[in-house]
């Protein structure tokens, strides 16, 4: 059973970047979609404005589904056959895991919240929505991104299988 | 390529001339009018006058319009041509003279408030039946006409609804006054009821029902049982919704008919802007003054406009002390899309330059960077180059975009991205293209990283320095020397030495060139400790001066922040390779494998594409406002705003 420790390990990497920066989305699009519901009842006409302050925090799941995969694919899950991961590779995979998760879901969590206040500003204010409501909440990404760069720079430079 | 300079111009007219001046001002569209509140003469002559009446009887004709238009569109049926990219119909000036001049348009605003007025009434009865039936059904097993109820003589009957989980309360406290209680029928939470008492104790049977949350029910004016109402109300829904498909058929052909409306509306808009502008201008019994702006070059266009006025004459004026002075850029035909951007950001300050010249190359870059994949630049391409084709007005954004998509399939070709990896993934080994795939493949940011993320440095690095740059030129050409020098040449002097020093120190430049940049690092620290902050005592420009010292960590951040170019670039890549890898393993299922990969291989892509924009868009916009444009750009200009023609629904031709 310790033997299967590493693949352990790296698995729970790749779920927890997936799952939590997943959820730092949910909750972010959750949070701007009920903002541009409440406006589109009034203003039907900013959908597209709105459309782009809504969808802005999709991106943390994508990045952490993307490290999920590199995981996935580096330890031979899906393109097989599975890779031997010792529980020290395994470790290390999970810890490379943790910045896109941990940031991702913080910044897509902020972010939605940032974009459901630039909706209820480009209601009042639609030629704000694209150079406060946008990039102010664009703003918030970065950190998801570096999160991103670090995990997928690590979860590529180890070695396994050794 | 600049900002087109402004020139202030004042128009003296009589007032007789002033309706056909002001109409030949607005074909133009070359000169925006100033207001009595804004206008300068007004200040110098306050007791100028402007029209207190407001064009009422036009502002009410476009509102009847606009409202007769928007009630009319769920009607229309017929196809006349208007799409998301084509939203104008085209009318030629015969037809549009004919609307304007003839009654016919008047007549069908008319017929369409009649339609909107008997819909609405119709909907809003059978509303009220609707209500009423719903009220009558919790009684409709009550037998009793209506008319009967509450005449009593000698006792009183309270008719009405008890909730369900205070009848039994109620029942007991009822008990107390002797009082008979009739339920009728009954519902999961209601029971409706009639409650019989003696009339001396009714006040108190009153106070216990109402304890118990007692609900009373009115039938006032109401006659025969509850069923015959509910049936008699039924009947007349009938009758109402064949009156209403009637008025929606009326409405439908009326609709047919709506671009009347439209070519009306548009003319009575243009129509009232004119009166608008001419009542809001200052003005003496006889005499009309339209102070206001034209782009320099425009003026000869604008004299020659009013020569055949005999009774106006036109002046270049001075500006007032502190004017604002309204901001137009002009760029070449190459640039102007990318005014886009400019104009998201808004308008630069007089005194301040034209970004969009300087920040079309590198968003163009960013956004093909971003997406970075062949063969969805090749879609976007595509479709871009057929939407510019078909689209109407304004496609300054289309085509910014259709050289993004140019951008993006280069990057895609040099990345190696076509749809992901779908070349190396999903073609047998060996095929004809993943050789010339391999051979335009640069750099593989999936597979190397680092290199792609470097030339994501680099490009932003480059970025900032054309942006001091800039910055530099923008005020030697004002003769600002101290802040040439000061506010960027020593930054660019400190900033490239620093580099320098760094590549020298991991061995990229020889260890040579340290020397000299320690010496270029300490004597450009000391003139930003010193000059960079000019005004106060020495004291604290010399603090102020170590807090810009410090701001040298921030150029880091900058172009730390050019790294999100690698991060797009890889989930777009990443979730293109998903996409392809789940193809792969439905492809082999048997009977609907094909079908299933191709499905997924369309859907997928496509959705990778839309986010792929998404991304590309908001942070190559970022990059610009946020790192780029505070090192040479000042925003928060006035847009210059000319009298024009302006349509929301026809295109005179």
């Amino acid at each position: 059973m310790l033997d299967m420790m590493g693949l352990t390990f790296a698995l729970i990497g790749a779920a927890v970047a997936v799952f939590l920066s997943g959820i730092g989305s949910a909750i972010g699009l959750g949070a701007a979609s009920k903002s541009a519901t409440a406006v589109l009842s009034e203003k039907p006409e900013r959908y597209g404005t709105l459309m782009l302050l809504v969808l802005l925090p999709s991106t943390q799941g994508l990045y952490g589904f993307i490290v999920g995969l590199m995981v996935v694919m580096k330890i031979g899950l899906i393109t097989g056959p599975a890779e031997i991961v010792s529980w020290s590779q395994g470790l290390q995979i999970f810890a490379a895991c943790l910045p896109v998760a941990v940031a991702g879901m913080v910044s897509g969590i902020h972010q939605g919240r940032t974009g459901a206040a630039g909706i209820m500003m480009a209601a009042k204010r639609p030629e704000l929505a694209f150079k406060a409501g946008v990039i102010y909440a664009a703003m918030i990404e970065l950190y998801a991104i570096l999160g991103f760069l670090i995990s997928f720079l690590v979860v590529k430079a180890i070695q396994i299988g050794a | 390529m600049a900002i087109a300079p402004m020139q202030k111009v004042m128009i003296a007219a009589h007032r007789s001339q002033a309706g056909q001046i002001i109409s030949a001002l607005q074909d133009a569209g070359i000169i925006e009018i100033l207001n009595a509140e804004r206008a300068m003469v007004s200040k110098e002559w306050p007791e100028l006058e402007m029209d207190t009446e407001r064009p009422k009887d036009t502002e009410e004709l476009v509102a009847r319009l606009d409202k007769a238009i928007a009630f009319l569109k769920p009607f229309a049926t017929q196809k006349d041509g208007r799409s998301a990219l084509r939203p104008l119909v085209e009318v030629n000036k015969k037809a549009y003279t004919e609307i304007v001049l003839g009654s016919s348009a008047l007549i069908l605003l008319d017929k369409a408030e009649r339609a909107q007025a008997g819909i609405e009434k119709f909907q809003s009865q059978l509303d009220t039946l609707h209500t009423e039936i719903q009220k009558l059904s919790a009684w409709k097993d009550l037998q009793t006409p209506l008319e009967q109820l509450g005449t009593l003589e000698t006792a009183a009957c309270f008719i009405g609804i008890l909730p369900r989980q205070h009848f039994a309360a109620a029942i007991a406290k009822l008990e107390e006054f002797q009082a008979a209680v009739q339920t009728v029928g009954g519902g999961i939470t209601t029971q409706p009821c009639l409650v019989f008492c003696m009339k001396e104790v009714a006040q108190d049977v009153q106070k216990a029902l109402r304890s118990c949350e007692f609900e009373p029910a009115s039938f006032e004016g109401l006659k025969g049982t509850v069923a015959d109402n509910i049936t008699q109300r039924q009947g007349r829904i009938t009758e109402i919704e064949r009156e209403l498909a009637n008025a929606y058929k009326t409405a439908t052909e009326i609709a047919a008919e709506r671009l009347k409306l439209e070519i009306l509306a548009d003319h009575y808009q243009n129509f009232m802007l004119r009166k608008q502008t001419q009542s809001m201008a200052p003005a003496t019994d006889s005499t009309i003054f339209f102070e206001g702006w034209v782009k320099k070059k425009d003026y000869p266009q604008l004299v020659k406009l009013l020569e055949p006025f005999d009774g106006a004459d036109i002046a270049p004026i001075e500006p007032g002390k502190d004017e604002e002075v309204p901001v137009e850029i002009e760029n070449a035909k190459y640039v102007r899309p990318f005014e886009t951007v400019t104009r998201l950001y808004g308008m630069p300050i007089p005194s301040s330059i034209d970004p969009t010249v300087f920040l079309a190359p590198f968003f163009a870059i960013f956004f093909g960077l971003c997406m970075a994949d062949g063969g969805y630049g090749l879609i976007l391409v595509a479709l871009l180059a057929w939407a510019v084709w078909k689209a109407q007005g304004d496609k300054k954004m289309l085509w910014m975009l259709l050289v993004c998509g140019i951008t993006t399939t280069l990057a895609g070709a040099i990345t190696g991205s076509w749809f992901g990896d779908a070349i190396s993934s999903l073609l047998p080994e060996g095929h004809a293209l993943e050789g010339i795939r391999q051979k335009l493949t640069l750099i593989d940011p999936m597979k190397d990283p680092m290199k792609f993320f470097i030339l994501s440095l680099a490009i932003g690095y480059i970025q900032i320095q054309c942006g001091l740059t800039i910055a530099f030129f923008a005020n030697v050409f004002k003769k600002d020397w101290t802040a040439a020098l000061c506010d960027q040449l020593v930054w660019i002097f400190h900033l490239n030495s620093l580099l320098c020093i760094g590549l020298a120190s991991s061995g990229v430049l020889p260890e040579a060139v340290k020397k000299p940049c320690i010496f270029i690092v300490f004597f450009t620290s000391f003139i930003i400790l010193l000059f960079t902050v000019r005004s106060g005592g020495w004291g604290g420009r010399i603090g102020l001066g170590f807090y810009q010292l410090f701001s040298t960590v921030f150029y880091i951040g900058d172009v730390l922040s050019y790294a999100r170019l690698l991060a797009l670039c890889l989930v777009g890549a990443g979730f293109g390779m998903a996409i392809n890898i789940l193809v792969k393993l439905v492809i082999d299922l048997p009977y609907i494998g094909w079908f299933l990969g191709v499905v997924l291989f369309i859907g997928g892509h496509l959705f990778n594409i839309a986010l792929s924009i998404l991304g590309a868009f908001v942070h190559s916009l970022r990059l610009q406002f946020v790192e780029y444009f505070p090192k040479f750009f000042v925003g928060g200009g006035r847009d210059f705003t000319p009298l024009r023609k302006e349509y929301k629904h026809i295109q005179v031709k």
